[in-house]
């Protein structure tokens, strides 16, 4: 009974703006600027189309791919989570901690330390904002500056480095010719797909960005829904952090800055309303991409970073402007 | 339909600017490919205009294409696998951390790519040539001048970089040295101003307060926590010109500095010469042999030696108002 009333609501607030079909031809616009902005670069540049390139391509967007489908989730419920880039760095070096050449523990200790740093920062954000009303923007705007400093105490402003070789499997390894961080950002992508289409709590998601009040008198707890996508932002900022500091086989106080902000612009370049209740993560996905496509296209034909900062920033107005279009 | 058409025209003009500023390059130049740690760094930007203006790219024979690494490790250790990727013939990068870099450092060499490590070290031991001024020595040379200058001794305050960068610490290790000559000389705070002007201004005024009359002298790891501390004690109306100023980098606003009197020493560190010494070195790698270096740095600043040497030090120019106005 509840949950027909919910699905209700759900779909209520979607087809308030997209027809029947609208989440098809939503996803398939964005993935037509996709192909049309690698079509160019392909043209352009000789290298762009090889299979080592797509390789480099993919796993350059990976990570900031992981931070966009937490967010995500939280852009739905019409909430912003600005702390990512901190909380990834806080939970890569609280994992590098553990696997250093004097501090050796099991891999799998480092890796839940990570996640349960970013799940639990989450869930601080979460709580902070659903139980005490502190608006979204200023509750992880506050989040930022605070796992920024943590980070900092925790390693006295210095990085971490000679981690073990099983932890810089998960951003050096590859499977098959593919690169771990990459295989991380599908697999994500699709429990994270599984979990907004097909579950309950994937329509509560939606209810409660399109319409707070009507989910709420159909007994939706728009707290724990809300708070929990905090918490999976969290975990997904957690596992991207692991993702970096491997990577970069050392954790870095400075690491992540500036990343919530790219995170942020693959959601909004994939159509997801930050007016809540209206997106997917397959738009969040080719938005990642397509960023990645820009940075790299644009570094192999050697267009100087400035022109790189002006263009990026012209792509987000101008998809923002089509979404506008489309209502 | 409409929308689609749209979006793609929105491509179509994106691409368009892309294409006017893009640089085509032709397969039969020498390419090069120069990661800087950070283009909008003052210090960096003259460093890569410096390799743009090596003979060899000016002649048009070396093709160079720099890539802005951001001051993020990870962007760096991109554009190296982009520039394996591109198959460049030699890789100049300027590493913004040192235990990061490694591992992307090794990954070029392993693809047969020479990397020559140019301004900031690297942890790895693989690389081609590495060609850098030596940070301990910059940091002993200003207390030594700093000892000359204050030979009856006198109160120290430091503005150290940040905690923990190769800079940093190097800077201050030759600091220690060249103020343990000087007994008299007591260092009374020391803090981290995180190279930047607006933290050395704080710092300044913090200390001001917390001793007042009492500062002697001020010695930065960088020009611009110096300038910071200069304005600190303009606005504090202290004497300012009778408290020696002695910094590091010799960034244009530093030299600027030192000729109107207002910073007493800086030492230069000359971006040419990490820069196209650097050029030099690569071509050497992929040339052989037969090749004669082509920038100036090597006339009088720094020895040749074949261009086989692993590590070549850049000296440091010290400058104050006597010589300033050549540097300018």
């Amino acid at each position: 009974m509840v949950a027909n009333a919910i699905s209700n609501v759900a779909t209520g607030a979607r087809s308030k703006s997209i027809a029947a079909v609208g989440p098809y031809l939503k996803s398939f616009s964005i993935v037509i600027v996709f192909v049309v902005i690698s079509a160019f670069f392909a043209v352009a540049n000789e290298y762009f189309m090889t299979w080592l390139n797509w390789v480099n391509l993919l796993r350059q967007s990976s990570i900031n791919g992981v931070l966009a489908i937490g967010v995500t989730f939280v852009i739905l419920t019409k909430g912003i989570d600005l702390s990512v880039g901190s909380v990834m760095a806080l939970a890569g070096m609280i994992a590098a901690s553990l696997v250093t050449s004097t501090n050796q523990h099991f891999v799998l200790w480092a890796i839940l330390a990570g996640l349960g740093t970013g799940a639990a920062l989450g869930l601080l954000n979460g709580v902070i904002v659903t139980t005490f009303n502190v608006p979204p923007f200023v509750a992880t705007l506050g989040m930022l500056s605070m796992a920024r400093g943590l980070t900092l105490i925790f390693s006295d402003g210095r990085p971490v480095p000679n981690l073990s070789e099983s932890f810089r499997w998960i951003g050096g390894g590859s499977v098959a010719g593919v690169p771990v961080p990459v295989l991380i950002l599908f697999l994500v992508f699709a429990i994270g797909w599984v979990v907004l289409s097909y579950t309950t709590f994937g329509r509560y998601v939606y209810a409660v960005g399109g319409n707070d009040k009507a989910a709420k008198t159909s007994g939706i707890s728009t707290r724990t829904v809300i708070a929990s996508t905090y918490v999976i932002s969290g975990l997904l900022a957690g596992l991207a952090g692991l993702v970096l500091t491997s990577r970069t086989t050392a954790a870095l106080p400075q690491a992540g800055i500036g990343y919530e902000l790219d995170a942020i612009a693959a959601v909004v370049i994939g159509g997801t309303s930050l007016a809540g209740g209206r997106g997917s993560l397959v738009g969040t996905l080719f938005g990642a991409l397509i960023i990645g496509t820009i940075n790299n296209g644009m570094d192999l034909m050697g267009v100087s970073s400035y022109y790189q900062q002006l263009l990026k920033g012209a792509i987000i107005v101008v998809a923002v402007m089509l979404d506008q279009f489309r209502k | 339909m409409k929308v689609t058409r749209r979006s793609t025209m929105a491509s179509f003009a994106a691409a368009a600017i892309i294409l006017s500023t893009g640089t085509a390059f032709a397969q039969s130049k020498t390419r090069i490919a120069a990661l800087s740690f950070g283009e909008s760094g003052e210090y960096m930007k003259a460093w890569s205009s410096e390799i743009q203006n090596h003979p060899a790219v000016k002649d048009g024979s070396v093709a160079v294409t720099i890539f802005d690494g951001k001051y993020d490790p990870l962007v760096q250790a991109n554009q190296i696998d982009t520039a394996i990727t591109q198959k460049f013939d030699a890789i100049i990068m300027s590493p913004f951390d040192l235990q990061a870099s490694a591992p992307a450092i090794d990954k070029a060499v392993a693809a047969g790519i020479p990397v020559i490590v140019s301004a900031l070290k690297t942890a790895s031991k693989n690389y081609t040539a590495s060609i850098i001024v030596n940070d301990t020595e910059g940091g002993r040379i200003i207390g030594d001048q700093l000892g000359k200058l204050l030979p009856n001794g006198g109160n120290v305050v430091l503005m150290e970089g940040p905690i923990g960068q190769s800079a940093q610490i190097e800077r201050k290790a030759g600091i220690d040295a060249g103020l343990a000559k000087f007994p008299k000389l007591k260092l009374i705070a020391s803090k981290s101003g995180n190279w930047s002007r607006a933290e050395g201004q704080s710092l300044m005024e913090n200390w001001l307060l917390a001793h007042p009359g009492q500062i002697n002298a001020v010695l930065a790891e960088n020009d611009e926590m110096a300038l910071g501390a200069i304005e600190a004690m303009k606005s504090a109306k202290v004497d300012f010109k009778s408290v020696p100023v002695l910094a590091i980098d010799g960034i244009p606003d530093g030299k600027r500095a030192v000729q109107k009197g207002e910073m007493t020493v800086t030492l230069y560190k000359y971006a040419r010469a990490e820069g196209q010494g650097a050029v030099d070195l690569a071509l050497r790698a992929v040339k052989g042999d037969s090749y004669k270096p082509r920038s100036e740095v090597w006339n009088s600043l720094m020895e040749w030696k074949g261009g086989t040497q692993k590590d070549y030090v850049v000296p440091w120019l010290i400058l104050d108002s006597s010589n300033v106005a050549k540097y300018m």
